[in-house]
């Protein structure tokens, strides 16, 4: 029948063209950078794994997604495609040039990234009878991420670290694979959040007792909100992962207007969440010294301040000294020198992307990353139950926020935190995280036009 | 003329960036289509666009936490029933909606409402409405389900 040829995804194979060239191109960029400058040589066969692998990966996923989704949304999927190739050419690009020097660093990234497809579609077949699953298990998935972090508490605590010191939550899986739990506490908060609010709609949209002009969420349905959040803050600043904390609000809050479509939650969270803030930056030195960074001028002479830049600020102004390098037009992916940022895989990816693909580049990433959310919350506004629609644009928002706070730290717009910069940033946890929120929300998109 | 290298990849450098803007070029495009074809109303009314058997509608008075505007007409078929199970004709996600919570027979050119045995109960004008026995129901009656307050509102119409 025609229907068979008609439901093939067409366009998604069409958006897969482009993010396969720009693999291609950059790899070949790679490689004769690479080579001397003197005599071109012929790469070695296994340097050409990854731009083969990654694009035999997109097709693959494109496959299989064709047999398991067909309805699902075409876009979505090429997006992230994109995304993911840029970190992959960024992570083989930084790799060897780190110090110490990480040869494998591309491929690293590259299996992660399969592992990523991976936990995609198993979360799609995981869930192919529907959500609505996901919204009764609520609290289990609520009590799951709190577990996955508590780990990480009680090993702080235990390990006796330097209280004033900021420390990650990293565990070590057997084996020495580094493992982020605070990714998945991510996934697992947005389902609890969306399940919890779709219940209580229409009485959070209502309103509370009023205080003259103000009017007060209901307590009674706002208390286990309020207390799960509460629990996921105080595990955040006894983890010193304060950009998590303000993610994890973030999402909170957006989910809360998403569903209530009152304007007054936001601002009643912003208001607690400057007071937070506050007693946060009164109590720990550390957060002082994080604020101060970024008003900082990097170009000061004062011997003082030249103190502090080449201290605690010196890899801010790395960063800012990296992205103005690269100018309008940038250096050229692999011309640049942005290895000289510390944690540059990490923390300060976006600024060795500015560096070599210039402001042109970048403008042209954010535009990416807007039709990623624009198209996450396509998907939100055409689900059907009130809880695919709070899970899809809750998950969007994680994917919103995080770019947000990321690229605002790397130019020194606000305090830096670890927060990795969605699909591009060198990490497992957070690429696997990634790709989870890709095949939730394709599910959603999937069901919505059967 | 023989291509030096570093010309070579200035040629590299502006088509790897220049590839980025035609992805995101032929996303817009991708979009401006689904947009275009969403105000020319293909996916926008899903529930009642099916051929009109000119039994009743049922119109939405309050939505509750369903994604139904106010004012949406749904056709009923000669058996409607309503409830949180995916077989039923009209299914409201809702914690407080039985899995199978009513049901709508139309038989002797009226309707007729019947409680399927759900935990908090359907209401018809007020009244609850009981078990296992059918009611009837006029244009204009209000068709509540769930607990007192109610969680869905209809209103039967022609």
């Amino acid at each position: 029948m025609i229907q068979g040829i008609r439901r093939y995804r067409w366009r998604e194979l069409q958006l897969l063209i482009l993010p396969a060239l720009f693999m291609l191109t950059g790899m070949t960029m790679l490689i004769l950078v690479d080579s001397n400058s003197q005599k071109v040589s012929l790469p070695t066969l296994d340097s050409l794994v990854p731009a083969i692998g990654l694009i035999g990966a997109l097709l693959g996923m494109h496959i299989l997604l064709t047999i398991l989704v067909p309805q699902a949304d075409q876009v979505l999927f090429p997006i992230a495609g994109l995304l993911s190739a840029l970190g992959v050419l960024m992570a083989l690009r930084l790799g060897p040039s780190l110090n110490p020097p990480v040869k494998d660093l591309g491929s690293k990234q590259l299996l992660w990234l399969l592992l990523g497809l991976l936990a995609c579609l198993l979360t799609i077949l995981f869930t192919r009878r529907g959500l609505l699953f996901l919204s009764r298990y609520k609290y289990t998935f609520a009590a799951f991420g709190i577990l996955l972090v508590g780990i990480s508490v009680v090993r702080v605590f235990t390990s006796h670290i330097n209280f004033d010191s900021p420390t990650h939550d990293e565990l070590n899986l057997p084996g020495g694979i580094p493992f982020q739990p605070s990714e998945l506490l991510k996934i697992c908060l947005v389902i609890f959040f969306a399940a919890y609010v779709a219940e209580n709609r229409e009485i959070l949209g209502e309103g509370g007792p009023r205080l003259g002009f103000i009017s007060a969420p209901p307590l009674k349905q706002f208390g286990p909100l309020l207390l799960m959040l509460g629990v996921a803050m105080v595990l955040f600043v006894t983890l010193r992962e304060l950009g998590l904390a303000l993610l994890i609000f973030g999402i909170f809050l957006s989910m809360l207007y998403l569903g209530s479509g009152r304007i007054l939650y936001v601002i009643w969270g912003v208001v607690l969440f400057a007071g937070g803030a506050l007693v946060c930056y009164k109590l720990f030195t550390y957060v002082q010294a994080r604020v101060t960074v970024v008003g900082i001028d990097c170009n000061s002479t004062d011997p003082v301040t030249r103190q502090i830049i080449l201290g605690p600020a010196y890899q801010i102004c790395q960063g800012l000294i990296a992205i103005g390098s690269g100018g309008v037009f940038g250096t050229g992916l692999g011309l640049g020198s942005p290895t000289n940022v510390p944690a540059v895989q990490t923390d300060y990816v976006f600024a060795a992307v500015s560096e070599e693909f210039g402001l042109l580049g970048v403008m042209a990433l954010l535009g990416i990353y807007i039709m990623l959310i624009h198209r996450g919350f396509r998907i939100a506004a055409r689900a059907k139950t009130a809880f695919n629609q709070l899970l899809a644009g809750g998950l969007t928002a994680v994917f919103a926020i995080q770019t947000m706070i990321i690229i605002a730290g790397n130019l020194k717009l606000m305090p830096l935190t670890g927060i990795p910069l969605p699909f591009i940033t060198y990490g497992g946890s957070s690429l696997i995280a990634n790709y989870i929120i890709i095949g939730l929300l394709l599910r959603i998109s999937a069901t919505e036009s059967t | 003329m023989d291509l030096q290298l570093d010309q070579f990849l200035f040629i590299l450098r502006i088509v790897l960036v220049a590839l980025i803007y035609l992805f995101l070029i032929q996303l817009i495009f991708v979009v401006r289509r689904d947009l275009v074809r969403m105000s020319s109303g293909a996916g926008t009314a899903r529930v009642g666009t099916t051929a009109t058997k000119g039994l009743g509608v049922l119109i939405v008075v309050k939505p509750g936490p369903m994604p139904l505007r106010p004012g949406h007409r749904i056709e009923m078929e000669p058996v409607t029933t309503i409830g949180r199970g995916p077989t039923n004709t009209i299914v409201l996600e809702d914690s407080r909606i039985s899995s199978e919570h009513t049901k709508l027979t139309f038989h002797d050119r009226q309707w007729w409402v019947e409680d399927m045995g759900s935990r908090n109960k359907t209401f018809l004008n007020g009244s609850q409405v009981p078990t296992g026995q059918a009611v009837p129901a006029r244009p204009g009656d209000l068709l509540v389900l769930g607990p007192m307050d109610g969680v869905v509102t209809f209103k039967f119409g022609v």
